[in-house]
């Protein structure tokens, strides 16, 4: 039970402990972090990343728009809109992450919000590969549970990268011997990534003969909940302080 | 895409893998496994087929090849019979758009006898949640499911001639669809008509007027391509979707139409067959056939974008497990991307295919070296991060809310809901009902101040700005409570201008402090070096927020002025049990007896709450009573 005394000190929000805990990691790592509008265009947040319009492609993200239509308006469904701009004002190589709030028209429930946050990682270099993907990730997971964690890689697809994968991290709770986080199969799903598809490193005018990138992709709120038990995403924008001052 | 193992192992000859084994491969080299079924016999695996591989593996065919790749397994070519042209009526096609259709084909059948199908076929089917409804229709869906192009049959003798017209739908037009729907056309919507109306949706459902029906006699195939992004409009447009037009959204080579058509024909000669049976001549319009691409890629690129060390042989053996013809030339392998994969164009999707197969899994991971990179420290969040710690010092907890709310000057044109139509103009109405909502929790949180802030984004017509919102709440009864929340903002603006060493642009307005972030940013010098400070906090165990209300009550008790208020409370806590949630002491006085005797009272305030159900009053009155009673056994000690 917790003992309040009101001259001690107020509660970070959970979700802003987590984006400055994986800030931190990500920085000692050498990336930069940037951020961007929530409130973007069309086509930052589709064309650019290869996801034309009239494509089924479009149907893996809802999106909320602005009236009228017309305007090619809407809330950002993820932050890679600011990995775009950011690539279109700095010459490789670079590396940064992405943390912000994103939106998607879903309907909301214990598991899903219509309003979350997401934090992105792009590195563009010079022979910059899977590989390194592997190890930058394994890199992050370790310092951010504390302890040596094993991920997977499996084919999936995504617009803006090729090839694309999906990324299960080893349970961090029970080491792989199964448990109810993880459903019994001792993986937890955690994160989607890929190279950067050429079409998009062109679109915001990175030569692609010459350099290559990795991005990858995680929810802030799944992630927030998975570590600490909370049951109900929606509690983290209720204000609810029942919620903020247990972290 | 749900498959069926004994439908897939009729591709095969030799055994297929056990369905977790199948499951196993197909989740490692191609796609994700949502699930495997078990229903009587056999093992359906719903497998998730994203849109990149939709246009060849959305059929049987399509995943028998990807499994046969990935097992190693041969597939046995498909046994059709070749059914001879005779003598049916001559069928026209007319096609006047080719960009919405790139390929028609149409076949006249004639004496077909409609009735039930045979029991392997009606098997298949349910095997993947598909009705039978007669044998022509079942073979049009099975030959659909097997290879990935939809199939529609007209009934010829309800046309108003032998013709067939693909054509824009006119303004007014509309057509009764096959299962009851009518629908409004225009100009935008490709559809199939006969000379004096639309008969189907191209591509999407068939329309009443020519439907195979029991009494049907004659038919007419088509196995067609339609443009996708038309297609997909379309079906959004009038809100139908179907697995033809699923299909057709994603892209289909028209390469695939003319073995379907030998196909459903064959299946149609044996299973529905009158007895005059006769295929007519096969209409093919087909203007501009698909080209054949071919995809390059070196040694060098396959492994400095995989992070692998592939010699020309490792690559040539993946390459031939794929099936892939192809070509090898100074380092260089040229591989003609089969007809059906039209995801296969640039040197990428090439390498994709040779990580895929190779298997992610052996990809050691290597650190990169990035050259020449300097990260800058990242302004707004320095500083925001800096207020948050400045302020959770001084008392105040961080919120954060909803960025769509009941008004606002930017407007959604989907809102998600009827009080959220609007981005939020700035952070007050949402912190007024933090400020409510953790008012009425006071007790269970243990607090006798409400202080909260929120750093975030708020929509300004011409302005998305960031805003840092201080709110205090008094909810308890206090004297001058207005002036001390007055006292309370204002003094954290005054800390918050002192630490930044700059004037706040900032507005006041009740119990809301509202501070512009962005000009508070303009004013500041940008940032050398983060100040992270390590994690010291270990990670909390969150516990569940009870949706039960709590209960109230207060304890006074006079002890011997030696006791310290931990012991006491520590007996309360022990005694009261695991319903006693929250507990604040709020008055503390000593008193010195006619004895001399000193004595301390300490006074809590104690917070009850369940999280299976409401407690009574009768429940919290026996906690109490057993507290009391324990408290009241100690020598000196005194429950008031």
């Amino acid at each position: 039970m917790e003992q309040e005394n009101q001259a001690s000190s107020g509660h970070i929000h959970p979700i802003s402990q987590m984006i400055t805990e994986i800030n931190r990691i990500f920085s000692e790592m050498g990336f930069e972090v940037a951020d961007g509008p929530e409130l973007e265009t069309e086509f930052y947040n589709f064309d650019a990343l290869n996801i034309p319009a009239d494509h089924p492609a479009r149907d893996m993200w809802d999106t909320f728009w602005v009236k009228p239509r017309s305007l090619g308006k809407l809330m950002r469904t993820h932050t890679s809109p600011v990995q775009v701009r950011y690539m279109e004002k700095h010459k490789p190589p670079f590396a940064i992450i992405v943390p912000g709030k994103v939106f998607r028209y879903e309907a909301t429930d214990a598991t899903h919000e219509a309003q979350f946050h997401q934090v992105e990682g792009l590195m563009v270099g010079k022979d910059i590969s899977l590989a390194n993907l592997k190890w930058v990730l394994a890199e992050f997971f370790e310092k951010f549970f504390g302890k040596k964690i094993d991920i997977r890689f499996r084919p999936s697809f995504f617009p803006f990268v090729e090839p694309g994968v999906e990324i299960d991290m080893s349970c961090f709770k029970c080491a792989g011997s199964g448990c109810n986080i993880c459903k019994q199969t001792g993986w937890i799903e955690i994160m989607g990534a890929g190279m950067v598809h050429p079409k998009v490193l062109e679109s915001a005018g990175v030569d692609s003969r010459e350099f290559s990138g990795f991005a990858f992709g995680v929810g802030i709120d799944r992630l927030a909940m998975l570590k600490y038990g909370v049951d109900d995403v929606r509690l983290f924008y209720s204000g609810d302080l029942r919620l903020v001052n247990q972290f | 895409m749900k498959i069926s193992h004994a439908w897939l192992q009729t591709y095969f000859k030799e055994p297929l893998p056990s369905v977790e084994k199948l499951a196993e491969l197909i989740t490692f080299h191609a796609f994700e496994v949502e699930g495997i079924e078990k229903i009587n016999d056999d093992s359906i695996i719903d497998i998730s087929i994203l849109p990149n591989r939709a246009h060849d593996c959305l059929s049987y065919e399509g995943m028998a090849r990807e499994i046969g790749v990935l097992a190693g397994l041969e597939i046995q070519p498909r046994g059709m019979k070749n059914i001879p042209e005779s003598d049916a009526r001559a069928l026209e096609i007319s096609v006047e758009d080719s960009a919405l259709c790139p390929r028609y084909m149409g076949r006249m059948v004639e004496e077909v006898k409609i009735g039930p199908s045979p029991e392997w076929l009606k098997t298949r089917l349910a095997s993947i949640g598909q009705r039978s409804i007669n044998n022509v229709v079942d073979i049009m869906n099975f030959v659909m499911f097997e290879t990935g192009q939809p199939l529609h049959a007209f009934d010829a003798d309800k046309l108003s001639a032998a013709e067939i017209i693909i054509r824009k739908a006119r303004a007014g037009e509309k057509i009764a669809t096959l299962d009851g729907k009518d629908i409004a056309l225009d100009e935008n919507v490709l559809v199939i008509a006969d000379k004096t109306e639309p008969l189907a949706i191209a591509g999407i459902k068939g329309g009443k007027k020519a439907e195979v029906t029991e009494s049907t006699k004659n038919i007419i195939i088509e196995s067609a391509n339609f443009a996708s992004g038309n297609i997909r409009k379309t079906s959004r447009k009038i809100g139908i979707r179907t697995d033809a037009s699923a299909r057709y959204e994603n892209e289909i080579t028209p390469e695939k139409t003319a073995e379907a058509m030998s196909y459903v024909i064959s299946l149609l000669s044996e299973h529905a067959a009158g007895e005059n049976f006769r295929v007519g001549k096969t209409k093919d319009v087909y203007p501009k056939p698909q080209q054949s691409f071919t995809v390059s890629v070196s040694i060098q690129e396959v492994n400095v974008l995989l992070g692998t060390s592939f010699s020309e042989k490792d690559i040539e053996d993946i390459l031939k497990k794929l099936r892939f013809v192809f070509s090898v030339s100074e380092n260089h392998f040229t591989v003609t991307a089969p007809v059906e994969r039209l995801d296969l164009r640039i040197k990428e999707d090439l390498i994709e295919e040779i990580g895929r197969v190779y298997g992610y899994k052996k990809i050691a991971p290597i650190k990169p070296t990035l050259g020449n990179f300097i990260p800058a420290v990242n302004k707004s969040f320095y500083y925001a991060d800096m207020a948050r710690r400045f302020l959770t010092k001084d008392g105040f907890s961080e919120i954060s809310t909803y960025a769509f709310t009941d008004s606002g000057d930017i407007e959604m044109e989907n809102p998600i809901a009827s009080d959220k139509k609007y981005l939020r103009r700035d952070l007050a109405g949402n912190m007024t009902r933090a400020l409510d909502l953790n008012s009425k929790n006071v007790h269970l949180l243990g607090l006798n101040v409400i202080k909260i802030f929120e750093i975030g984004k708020a929509f300004e017509n011409n302005r998305e700005y960031l805003s840092l919102c201080i709110g205090v709440a008094i909810p308890t009864n206090i004297k001058k409570k207005d002036e001390m929340i007055k006292t309370t903002l204002s003094e954290a603006a005054q800390k918050l201008a002192k630490k930044f060493e700059v004037s706040l642009d900032e507005k006041m307005s009740g119990n809301i402090l509202t501070i512009d972030f962005d000009s508070l940013l303009s004013k500041l010098s940008e940032p050398v070096e983060y100040e992270f400070t390590p994690k010291t906090k270990t990670d909390t165990k969150y516990k569940k927020i009870s949706q039960y209300p709590f209960a109230l009550r207060d304890i006074a008790v006079f002890v011997p002025d030696i006791v310290k208020e931990s012991e006491v409370l520590s007996i309360i806590i022990s005694e009261a049990g695991e319903l006693l949630v929250q507990t604040k002491l709020f008055d503390v006085f000593q008193k010195t007896l006619e004895d001399g005797t000193k004595k301390t009272s300490y006074a809590f305030r104690l917070v009850f709450q369940s999280q299976e159900k409401t407690l009574s009053d009768e429940e919290v009155n026996a906690i109490m009573e057993k507290v009391a009673a324990e408290l009241n056994s100690r020598v000196g000690w005194q429950v008031r």
